[in-house]
C-alpha cells in the first residue's frame, strides 16, 4: 500500500484542535494571502473548476460550476453559506474535521467569497453541535484579531465578515434551499428551483452553500494547484480526498481520509480493519441513509461519485454503515424510514403521508404481521415517493427499493413465519 | 406563444402559463388540492401529476410547477399519471376523518370530489388516524384540523396573499398543525377567505355551522352593499334564513375574495326586530291599508302646502330601481328631489366621476393590481373599503410602490410610506400637473415622501392615484384627476381608483335630478317651517346623523314620516307610517359601484320570517296559509308605485321588467349599459358648475384639537352593524391621538376619554397611533356611540375639554 495523502486531516491531533498558529504553521492562510496578493476572483473560480471539486454534502455538484452560477453583474451584498448540518445518519466527517483543524473550513469560505464577491459568510449548525459552534467563533475571532477576517482582509481590498449560525436543527435543514430559508428565520422548507441560490438565496441575493468539506478543500487547491488537486484521486473518475466515515459492524469505525475513488472493500478490510470476528458481510449503506443497500457483489466498487453512480448507487456524503448476517435488513430499513418520516417538513404529500405510511407497513412486516400484499404495496409506494418536492423522500426510497429488489427473500421470510427470523423485536430502536 | 399537445389536443398559450391552466383553457380539469389561481402554484399535494410523453420535459411532473414550452406533449390519462394520483389520494385519506355526515363542507369539498374522481374507496393503512386539538379562531370560522390535507392555501393565503401573521403552519412532518400560536380570534379582516378556500372542511363558516348543507341552499350571485366596492358573492338561504355570503370569482372587481365585513354583514336580512308587517300610526295594517293611508295624508299635505312642503329622501344603499323609482315618483307627483345625500359635498363627488370630466380615467381594482406606483389620498383602505387594501398589497406585492397621504396613521397590511397632513392641508399637495412642478406634488410638508414619490415615478410605467373622502370634497378629487391626466401625458398611462360611501353612490348620481337637496338643506328648510311631509326611502338619518336632537325636533315637527327599509332603525320608530322592504336578499337590484360597472343581485329567496324565528315549541307552524310568514314586504320600488297609484297618478308599472323599461326611456344611458360592465363616463343631462367647495376638517389652532370622523371594518357601516356576526367583530368606539398629543393631555392609550362641548358629550377608548398627525383626535363613527347626548359636532376642541373620564 503506497503512502496515503494526508490533506484535510493532516493537522488531526488525537487530544486537541489545531490552533491558528499550528494552522499557519502548516501552510495554512497562505493561498489567501497568494490569492489576495496575485490572483483574480475568474482565476480563482477557473482553478476550482479545474481541480474537479465535487460537492461534497452528496449531490456532487462540480463545486466550479456553483460559483460561475453566480451573474459577475449580479446584485450585492453576496453570501457564502458553510453547510454543517450534518444531519444525515451515519455521517460525522464535518465534525471531525472542524474538531481537528477549523481554520481550513474559515479560509476556504473567505476564498470562496473572494472568488464569487461575497461580503458575508454564515456557517449553519446544527444543535447538537455546540461544542463545533463555541470552536468557529473562537476561531473566527481568532482570525479576526490576525487581520483574515473582517474589514481589508490581510490589507487587501477585500473584506469580509463570518458568522456562526446555530440552527434549530432538522433534517432538511441540510437541503440547501430549506437552509437558507431557516437562516433567513422562515420554515426550513425547500423551495422551488430555479432560480437558483446562486441567483437568488438569503434575502434574494446571490448566495453559494457548500458542504464545510468541500470548502476546507479550496485552500489546498489553490495552494498546490488543480492538477496535484486531481492526482490525489485513485480513480479517474474522481478527485482530491475523500472523508470516508465508517461505522457498523467493522472492527476499527472511524473517519478515514484516503483519496477519493478507493474501492469499497479496500476501505472496509484494510482501513477499517475488516469485519468484526464471526461477522460476515451482509450489506452495507454506502454513502449514509438516502442510499440504496449496496450487496457483496459490488465490493470491488470504486467510492467515486461518478462509479457509485455507474454500478447503480450514490456515494452521498460517503458514510459507510455495514451490516452483517445477523442484522436484520427490513427492521434496518425501518429504522432508516422511521427518521425520515420524523424529518419530513410537512410540504408535500408523498413525504409527509406517505413515509409514515411505508413506516407502519414496515412495522407490521417487521412484527410478523405483514402480508403479500403489503410487500407489493410498498412496491408501488416506493416509486411514488420519488415523485415529491424535494430529494428527501425519493432519499428515503432508496434503502426500500434495494430492499424490495436484493432482500425481496427476506421480506417474504417474514411473511412465511409470521415472525422476523432474525427475533424478535426487543425495543423499539 | 408556446404550442403544446394535452390530451391530444392542441392549445397554444402565453409564455409563462402553466401547464394545468393550458389544461385548464381546454375544458381539461387537471385534479388539484394546493393549487389556486389567486394563490399560484406550490407542488405540495402532488394530485396534479400528469405524463411528458414528448418535448422538452419527459416523465411524470407536476403541471403546476411545469410551464407550457412549445413541442410538449402531455397525457392527463396515462396509466403512470393516473396510477400516481390514486397513491396521493390514498395518502390523503390515510387520516381524514370520515366525518362528511356532520362536516359543513360535505357536498362541497374539493377533497371529496377528487376522492370519488380517483376511486380511492378501499382503506389499506391499517394504523390509527391522526388527531389534533382545535382552536378557537373567533366568532367566524370553525377550526377543525382533523380533517386537515395539508394543502398549504390557509397559510398561503393567510400570511402571503393578505398579510398577516397571526395564523400559520406549525411543527413538522406529519404533525404539521395550521392554527395560531395561542388561540383567539383571526386578525386579519380577510379571514373568511379561508372557508371558500380550504379544499376540505378544515376552515367552515361558524355562524351557518350544521345550518345547511350545500344542497339544502337556496343560492344565487349577489353583490356586496357594505362599502362602495360592489364585490361579487353568492349568497346561501335555507328555511327563509339567509346564512351564509360566499365570494363570487369577479376577475375585473374582487378576483376570488371578499374581505369579511361583507362576508359577515348579511344578517341585517334576519334581524328579530326587521320591520316585516306595515305598521300605521303604531299599529299592524296591511300593506295595502299603509299604503292608501300614507297616500292620502301626503295628498293632503300636499293640497294644503303645495309640493314643496314634501321630500323625498333615499341613500345610496338602495337599489337603482328604488332610487330610480324615487326618480320617477317625484317627476310624477311633482315633487322637488329626491334627496339622496347627506351633504353635497358627496353628491358632487359622485357627479363628477360620473360625468364626462373623470373621461376613462377610472381604474378597476384589478387594474389596481397592475399599478406600479400608487398614490393614496385621504383614505384608510382596510376599514373604509377592505378589499382595496388586498389590491393594494397584490400591487406591492408585485413590486409597486404605494405612498399615502392622510392624516390618520393608516395601517396596511404591507410596507408603504405615508405622509401625515392634517385634512385641510391634504389638496395641497396634489398640485395641478405642469411640467414645471414635476410630477404634481408640491408642498413644503412633502420632505422625504415627495422625494420617495418623485423616486418611484421615475421608473414606474403604470402610475396610479386611489382618491378617498377625507381628500376633501370637488377639489381634491378634481386636483387628482388632473395629476392622473399629468401622469397619462408623461407615462402614456395612468388611473384614478376613487372610493365612494356608499353602495349604489353612482347609481343615485345617475338618477338623481338636477335640483337635488342635501339632507344638512331639508333640514335647514324643516327648520324654517318649509318641511311638512317626508318619506324615507331605505335611509336612516340617524345612522349618520350626529346632531340627533335637532334631527328628532325636525322630524317631530312634520306632519307626516313615511318610511320605507328593511332595518329596524330608528326611524322606523319614529315614523307614522312604516311600509317594510325588501332587502337585496329578496328583490333584485342593480347596484352601480365606485368604478362605474352596473351589476345584478339576484333575489335568492322569497322572503318572510326565518323558520327558526318562528317555531313554537321548537316545531314550525301547524297553521296553515297561502301568504308566506312575514312575507309582506314589497321592494321600495313596489310601494312608491302603489303610492303614487294611490295619490291618483300611476307611475305605469307593476314588476321589475317593466319598471326598468321605463327607467331605460328615461335614463338614455341605461339602455347601452350592460350588467356586469362599466357604464362610465356617462353624459350627465346637463353639465353644470360645482355648488359649492369647501375644505373638509379643520386646521387646528394652538391649544386645540381637530376632530375627524373615522370609519371602522365593523362597526361604522350601517347594514352590517345590524348583523350579528359583524357585531361580535365590533370593538368599542375608539378615538384616536399622537401619542405625544396623548401625554400632553395627560391620557394614554386604553383610558376612556370623555369630550365635552357647548351642546354634547361623548366617551370613547382612546387609542394612539405614532403615525398620525399631531393635534387632531379622529373619531370612529360608530354605532354604538351615544349620538344622542352629541348635538351639532364641533370642528375642533380645546385642550382641556378632553379628559379621562371617571
Amino acid at each position: 500500500m503506497r503512502d496515503l495523502p494526508r490533506v484535510l486531516l493532516r493537522n488531526r491531533k488525537p487530544d486537541r484542535i489545531t490552533s491558528l498558529e499550528e494552522y499557519r504553521a502548516s501552510g495554512g492562510y497562505r493561498a489567501l494571502e497568494t490569492t489576495l496578493r496575485e490572483l483574480s476572483p475568474q482565476d480563482v473560480c477557473g482553478m476550482v473548476v479545474d481541480s474537479g471539486l465535487q460537492g461534497r454534502g452528496g449531490a456532487g455538484f462540480p463545486a466550479g460550476r456553483k460559483w460561475m452560477g453566480v451573474a459577475q453583474d449580479g446584485p450585492h451584498p453576496r453570501y457564502i453559506v458553510a453547510n454543517a448540518d450534518e444531519m444525515e445518519p451515519g455521517t460525522f466527517k464535518d465534525r471531525v474535521l472542524i474538531h481537528a483543524d477549523p481554520h481550513q473550513v474559515i479560509e476556504g469560505m473567505l476564498l470562496a467569497g473572494y472568488a464569487v464577491g461575497a461580503s458575508k459568510g454564515i456557517i449553519f449548525v446544527r444543535p447538537a453541535y455546540g461544542r463545533m459552534a463555541e470552536i468557529l467563533e473562537r476561531e473566527i475571532e481568532a482570525a479576526r484579531q490576525a487581520g483574515l477576517v473582517g474589514n481589508r482582509i490581510l490589507s487587501s481590498q477585500f473584506s469580509m465578515e463570518l458568522v456562526v449560525h446555530r440552527s434549530g436543527g432538522r433534517y432538511i435543514c441540510g437541503e440547501g434551499t430549506a437552509q437558507i430559508n431557516a437562516i433567513m428565520g422562515t420554515r426550513p422548507q425547500p423551495r422551488e428551483t430555479p432560480p437558483r441560490t446562486t441567483e437568488k438565496g438569503l434575502w434574494d441575493m446571490p448566495t453559494v452553500l457548500h458542504n464545510v468539506e468541500t470548502l476546507a478543500c479550496v485552500p489546498h487547491i489553490l495552494l498546490n494547484g488543480p492538477d496535484w488537486f486531481k492526482g490525489l484521486a485513485k480513480s479517474p473518475t474522481g478527485a482530491g480526498t475523500k472523508l470516508y466515515c465508517v461505522s457498523g459492524k467493522v472492527q476499527r469505525p472511524g473517519c478515514y481520509e484516503l483519496p477519493m475513488g478507493t474501492p469499497l472493500r479496500e476501505i472496509l478490510e484494510h482501513h477499517a480493519g475488516g469485519l468484526r470476528p464471526g461477522s460476515r458481510f451482509k450489506a452495507c449503506l454506502p454513502g449514509g441513509a438516502s442510499t440504496r443497500f449496496l450487496t457483496p457483489d459490488c465490493l470491488e466498487v470504486e467510492m467515486d461519485y461518478e462509479s457509485l453512480r455507474r454500478a447503480g448507487h450514490r456515494l452521498g456524503t460517503g458514510a459507510i454503515i455495514v451490516f452483517d448476517q445477523d442484522t436484520c435488513l427490513v427492521r434496518a430499513a425501518l429504522n432508516l424510514i422511521r427518521f425520515f418520516a420524523r424529518e419530513s417538513c410537512g410540504w408535500c404529500t408523498p413525504c409527509r403521508e406517505g413515509l409514515p405510511f411505508v413506516q407502519e407497513i414496515l412495522e407490521q412486516l417487521e412484527a410478523g404481521r405483514g402480508s403479500m400484499e403489503q410487500v407489493e404495496m410498498l412496491r408501488s409506494m416506493a416509486d411514488s415517493l420519488c415523485n415529491a418536492f424535494c430529494p428527501l423522500a425519493p432519499g428515503a426510497a432508496q434503502p426500500l427499493e434495494s430492499l424490495l429488489t436484493c432482500f425481496r427473500d427476506e421480506l417474504l421470510e417474514h411473511v412465511r413465519l409470521g415472525r422476523c427470523p432474525y427475533g424478535a423485536l426487543e425495543r423499539s430502536p | 406563444m408556446p404550442k403544446l399537445l394535452i390530451d391530444g389536443r392542441s392549445i397554444e398559450v402565453p409564455p409563462g402559463t402553466k401547464v394545468i391552466q393550458a389544461a385548464e383553457e381546454l375544458g381539461i380539469h387537471i385534479p388539484r388540492l394546493c393549487y389556486h389561481p389567486a394563490l399560484g402554484s406550490a407542488g405540495a399535494c402532488r394530485l396534479c401529476a400528469v405524463s411528458f410523453l414528448d418535448g422538452p420535459v419527459k416523465g411524470l411532473l407536476m403541471s403546476c410547477m411545469v410551464e407550457a414550452r412549445d413541442g410538449m406533449v402531455v397525457s392527463t390519462q396515462h396509466p403512470d399519471a393516473v396510477g400516481f394520483r390514486k397513491q396521493v389520494m390514498e395518502w390523503l385519506m390515510m387520516n381524514h376523518p370520515h366525518d362528511c355526515p356532520v362536516c359543513d363542507e360535505g357536498g362541497h369539498c374539493v377533497l371529496q370530489e377528487m376522492t370519488v374522481a380517483g376511486g380511492h374507496s378501499m382503506r389499506r393503512y391499517p394504523a390509527a388516524k391522526r388527531t389534533y386539538l382545535d382552536q378557537d379562531l373567533g366568532p367566524l370560522i370553525q377550526h377543525e384540523m382533523n380533517r386537515c390535507i395539508h394543502c398549504w392555501r390557509c397559510k398561503r393565503f393567510y400570511q402571503e396573499y393578505s398579510g398577516y401573521r397571526d395564523l400559520g403552519a406549525l411543527g413538522l412532518a406529519s404533525r404539521t398543525y395550521f392554527g395560531k400560536a395561542t388561540e383567539g380570534p383571526l386578525e386579519s379582516p380577510f379571514s373568511g377567505n379561508l372557508i371558500d378556500i380550504c379544499p376540505t372542511g378544515v376552515f367552515t363558516d361558524k355562524p351557518s355551522r350544521f345550518r345547511g348543507r350545500r344542497w339544502d341552499y337556496e343560492r344565487a350571485p349577489s353583490i356586496c352593499i357594505h362599502c362602495s366596492l360592489g364585490c361579487n358573492t353568492v349568497a346561501n338561504a335555507r328555511y327563509r334564513e339567509v346564512l351564509k355570503i360566499e365570494a363570487r370569482h369577479n376577475p375585473d372587481v374582487n378576483g376570488y375574495f371578499i374581505c369579511d365585513r361583507g362576508r359577515y354583514g348579511f344578517d341585517y336580512a334576519n334581524h328579530p326586530q326587521r320591520p316585516r308587517k306595515p305598521l300605521l300610526d303604531a299599529r299592524d295594517c296591511s300593506f295595502e291599508e299603509a299604503i292608501r293611508e300614507a297616500g292620502a295624508r301626503l295628498q293632503k299635505v300636499i293640497q294644503e302646502s303645495g309640493p314643496e312642503s314634501v321630500a323625498l329622501v333615499g341613500s345610496p344603499r338602495g337599489s337603482l330601481e328604488s332610487l330610480g323609482a324615487m326618480r320617477l315618483f317625484c317627476d310624477t307627483q311633482a315633487l322637488e328631489g329626491p334627496t339622496f345625500w347627506m351633504d353635497r359635498e358627496s353628491m358632487e363627488c359622485a357627479r363628477i366621476l360620473l360625468g364626462g370630466e373623470a373621461e376613462d380615467l377610472i381604474l378597476s381594482l384589478s387594474g389596481l393590481e397592475e399599478a406600479d406606483c400608487i398614490l393614496v389620498v385621504g383614505l384608510d383602505p382596510l376599514q373604509e373599503a377592505p378589499m382595496l387594501a388586498l389590491a393594494l398589497r397584490q400591487a406591492w406585492r408585485k413590486g409597486a410602490w404605494v405612498g399615502l397621504i392622510d392624516p390618520r396613521g393608516v395601517e396596511l397590511p404591507f410596507p408603504f410610506n405615508r405622509l401625515a397632513v392634517h385634512p385641510p392641508e391634504l389638496p395641497g399637495p396634489l398640485e395641478s400637473f405642469s411640467q414645471e412642478s414635476g410630477y404634481g406634488l408640491v408642498g413644503p410638508q412633502l420632505g422625504g415622501f415627495g422625494e420617495e414619490w418623485l423616486r418611484a415615478l421615475e421608473p414606474s410605467n403604470r402610475p396610479a392615484v386611489v382618491w378617498g373622502r377625507t381628500a376633501g370634497g370637488v377639489a381634491s378629487l378634481r386636483k387628482c384627476m388632473d395629476l392622473v391626466r399629468g401622469l397619462r401625458q408623461k407615462k402614456g398611462w395612468g388611473g384614478l381608483f376613487p372610493v365612494l360611501a356608499g353602495a349604489n353612490s353612482l347609481g343615485a348620481a345617475a338618477v338623481a335630478g338636477e335640483d337635488v337637496r342635501s339632507w344638512k338643506e331639508l333640514l335647514d328648510r324643516a327648520r324654517k317651517g318649509g318641511l311638512r311631509a317626508m318619506i324615507l326611502v331605505e335611509t336612516d338619518p340617524f345612522f349618520a346623523f350626529p346632531n340627533q336632537a335637532e334631527l328628532r325636533r325636525m322630524l317631530d315637527s312634520l306632519e307626516l314620516l313615511v318610511v320605507m327599509d328593511y332595518i329596524p332603525s330608528e326611524a322606523v320608530r319614529v315614523a307614522q307610517v312604516v311600509i317594510p322592504s325588501t332587502t337585496i336578499f329578496e328583490s333584485p337590484g342593480l347596484f352601480i359601484n365606485q368604478e362605474g360597472r352596473l351589476q345584478e343581485a339576484k333575489a335568492l329567496h322569497a322572503g318572510g320570517i326565518p323558520l327558526a324565528q318562528e317555531l313554537k315549541n321548537g316545531h314550525p307552524s301547524r297553521e296553515f296559509s297561502l301568504e308566506i310568514p312575514g312575507g309582506s314586504s314589497q321592494p321600495a320600488w313596489r310601494a312608491l308605485a302603489g303610492l303614487s297609484e294611490t295619490m291618483g297618478r300611476s307611475m305605469g308599472f307593476f314588476g321589475i321588467q317593466a319598471l326598468r323599461s321605463i327607467l331605460e326611456e328615461r335614463f338614455p344611458w341605461l339602455r347601452a349599459a350592460r350588467t356586469g360592465q362599466r357604464i362610465l363616463p356617462m353624459e350627465l343631462q346637463q353639465e353644470r358648475e360645482c355648488l359649492a367647495e369647501v375644505a373638509s376638517g379643520v386646521q387646528p389652532v394652538q391649544g386645540e384639537l381637530a376632530l375627524l370622523m373615522v370609519q371602522a371594518t365593523f362597526g361604522t357601516e350601517e347594514l352590517s352593524s345590524y348583523s350579528r356576526p359583524a357585531l361580535k367583530m365590533e370593538r368599542e368606539p375608539t378615538g384616536f391621538l399622537h401619542p405625544q398629543t396623548a401625554s400632553l393631555l395627560g391620557v394614554k392609550a386604553g383610558d376612556r376619554i370623555r369630550l365635552e362641548w357647548e351642546q354634547g358629550e361623548l366617551e370613547l377608548t382612546l387609542m394612539t397611533k405614532e403615525h398620525m398627525v399631531g393635534d387632531l383626535l379622529a373619531v370612529q363613527a360608530h354605532r354604538a356611540l351615544a349620538w344622542e347626548k352629541v348635538g351639532s359636532l364641533p370642528g375642533s376642541l380645546k385642550f382641556e375639554q378632553v379628559r379621562k373620564s371617571g
